[in-house]
């Protein structure tokens, strides 16, 4: 019998694998990567509870965090793209600068 | 739902998962992330929730995998090594992350859920929750519009060469070239 347990332990899981790739890639496109896979075990969470207690708010509040994902990984991308064209590779750890 | 359903289904989500966090190929690591947000997809499918899936499945799996693949391209020789971090920072995050699912984890079991039987198996009906979005959730709907054209404007703003790079990134190919 899979209970909301089931779902919300596979979701902290995931959160929990995609915050130690934010924490160990010094790669900042591997970087986004990771804390998209943060944003799934958030929305997977908001869906099965709103399974669990049938109401609309966990779908809405799911899409409009869908949408959300989709600005954060363009405007992420450009900072990175951005970042590239300054400094010839995107190594986190070199990346401290405020401005040239 | 079955439960050998729901555990092939996480092992479809976690295994790619963990491929995207410690792969060494981050081309490899991209497209493992694909399978994982199709994984996802297929767990909406299951919550009684297909508009959410296929949300999923066109958003994250179609455009924003689409997009990071495509930064990576752009900024990453793909024959290059990838940088580790130390071993040390890779020891610490693997505790920090084991201590939080082993919390979160802990949360889940012992609170007392208040679970109400679903009384429709199909869920929610879509209709409902498109007039939830011009009603109830009408200034989040427009502030989302609003959201993601500031978005557009802002990535190109960004990502565009200013004219002195230019002018800088042109003379350099002019020293390059003998």
């Amino acid at each position: 019998m899979i209970t909301l347990f089931h779902y919300l332990s596979l979701a902290s899981l995931l959160f929990c694998i995609g915050l130690y790739g934010v924490l160990t890639r010094r790669n900042a496109v591997a970087v986004l990567m990771s804390l998209e896979l943060m944003f799934n075990a958030v929305n997977i969470n908001l869906v099965a509870f709103s399974h669990y207690r049938p109401e609309i708010t966990g779908l809405a509040f799911s899409l409009f965090i869908i949408a959300v994902a989709a600005c954060e990984a363009t405007v992420g991308v450009a900072l990175v793209l951005s970042v590239y064209r300054n400094q010839k590779d995107i190594d986190l750890e070199r990346a401290n600068k405020l401005r040239w | 739902m079955s439960p050998l359903l729901f555990y092939a289904i996480a092992l479809v989500i976690i295994v790619p998962a963990l491929a995207v966090v410690l792969s060494e190929n981050l081309f490899h690591a991209g497209l493992c992330m694909i399978v994982s947000f199709l994984g996802i997809a297929a767990i909406y499918a299951t919550l009684s929730a297909p508009f959410v899936a296929a949300m999923q499945v066109l958003v994250y799996a179609g455009a924003i995998a689409v997009i990071l693949l495509f930064a990576f391209m752009l900024t990453h020789d793909i024959m290059q090594p990838q940088l580790q971090s130390s071993r040390f920072q890779q020891t610490a995050s693997g505790v920090v992350c084991l201590v939080l699912a082993g919390f979160l984890g802990r949360v889940a079991m012992s609170s007392n859920w208040q679970v109400l039987k679903s009384q429709a198996a199909e869920g929610v009906p879509l209709g409902v929750l498109g007039k939830s979005f011009l009603t109830d959730y009408l200034v989040p709907f427009e502030l989302v519009s609003l959201l993601l054209l500031m978005t557009l404007v802002g990535a190109i703003v960004i990502a565009r060469k200013e004219e002195k790079d230019r002018a800088a990134w042109e003379n350099d190919d002019v020293a390059v070239k003998p």
